[in-house]
């Protein structure tokens, strides 16, 4: 794991040189008045994607987790190269969400996209006081639940062995004849099999939408690692009393549908149901 | 991993799939204008670092 080596952080006097600092915010959570509280306990030892301490910026009853990063790291050509690096961007990715899971099991969270960095902390209470309806409504959402991550796929069946003999047997006198028929029935077979899987995906997806608090069905997965594509790509953001309720669901109907696969991923922090702090951005 | 396939689907955030993780941190969450001086994710590069990186781990066949 490589983490910045910090000099960009110091004058040559071994000072810290203010000016070129970024502050980048991972989460913001209710004030919790008391820093030393849970909130402190939480983000004690917490580092951010520049292994930098984590701390709480606090505005009009709210509070944004920060961290101070190098201004390498707050963009420019060198943030360019090491954002090149796909093992650096992996640990950033993974520092991103350590923070944002120490928050969320602490208290109510909402999370912010990977790479927002302000140049001052006055800019982020700034973001904290303009921004305080739309967060705090979000908090409103998010309080006492949590998303769960669930991808469907077509389990497809598996190819009849083609067997070099059966063509030879069936179509002694006409090959080709009984070589069509066999491509023909395989190609229903898929289709069935398709169709079967598709109705699995729906029947689980609205089983688990009846728990749910809210739905999200993001459009087509963005990155190529999600091969093959999922029949279904949904975050459900569920009461935290009824998670135990929800999974026992996920792996019934896991249990009840061959035709697909089903994988779950959470707890998370609801980074699918934030979307609400967006409206009104100009 | 399935739930099909496995007793114990849940899985703890060190061994969360990376493309459900860059898929959340990287596409989800808040996002602001404004004064931020970044936004990483509009970064081609880190879409040029994601391809290598999930073709690399496909954690998704099992």
């Amino acid at each position: 794991m490589r983490g910045p080596n910090g000099s960009a952080m110091r004058g040559p006097n071994g000072n810290p040189m203010a000016e070129s600092t970024g502050v980048c915010v991972y989460a913001v959570v209710p004030d919790p008045g008391d820093r030393a509280g849970r909130a402190g306990t939480a983000l004690a030892g917490v580092r951010g994607w520049a292994s930098e301490p984590v701390r709480l910026v606090t505005a009009d009853g709210l509070a944004a987790a920060v961290g101070t990063i190098p201004a390498e790291l707050a963009g420019g050509d060198r943030l360019q190269r090491r954002l090149a690096d796909p093992g650096w961007l992996a640990f950033a990715v993974r520092a991103h969400h350590r923070v944002v899971e120490a928050c969320f099991r602490a208290m109510p969270t909402v999370p912010f996209r990977m790479g927002t960095v302000y140049q001052h902390e006055a800019s982020v209470r700034e973001l904290l006081t303009e921004r305080a309806t739309q967060l705090r409504a979000a908090l409103a959402v998010v309080d006492g639940r949590c998303e769960w991550g669930v991808k469907v796929y077509h389990r497809a069946p598996p190819e009849p062995a083609r067997q070099p003999s059966t063509v030879g047997a069936g179509g002694a006198d006409r090959p080709g004849t009984a070589y069509l028929l066999q491509r023909r029935a395989e190609r229903a077979n898929r289709e069935q099999a398709r169709v079967a899987a598709a109705l699995a995906a729906a029947r689980l997806d609205a089983a688990l939408a009846a728990l749910a608090v809210a739905v999200e069905r993001p459009a087509a997965a963005g990155y190529p690692g999600d091969a093959p594509a999922p029949m279904l790509r949904a975050s459900y953001l569920v009461d935290a009393a009824r998670s135990d309720q929800f999974t026992g669901a996920v792996r019934a109907l896991a249990a009840q549908h061959a035709a697909v696969q089903v994988r779950l991923t959470g707890p998370w922090p609801a980074y699918s149901f934030v979307g609400g702090v967006e409206a009104g951005v100009p | 991993m399935t739930v099909a396939a496995d007793p114990e689907p849940v899985l703890l955030p060190e061994h969360v799939p990376l493309v459900d993780l860059l898929d959340r941190v990287l596409a989800r969450g808040v996002v602001v204008t404004g004064e931020v001086t970044l936004a990483i994710a509009d970064i081609d590069l880190v879409r040029i670092s994601l391809r290598a990186l999930l073709s690399s781990v496909r954690p998704e066949s099992g």
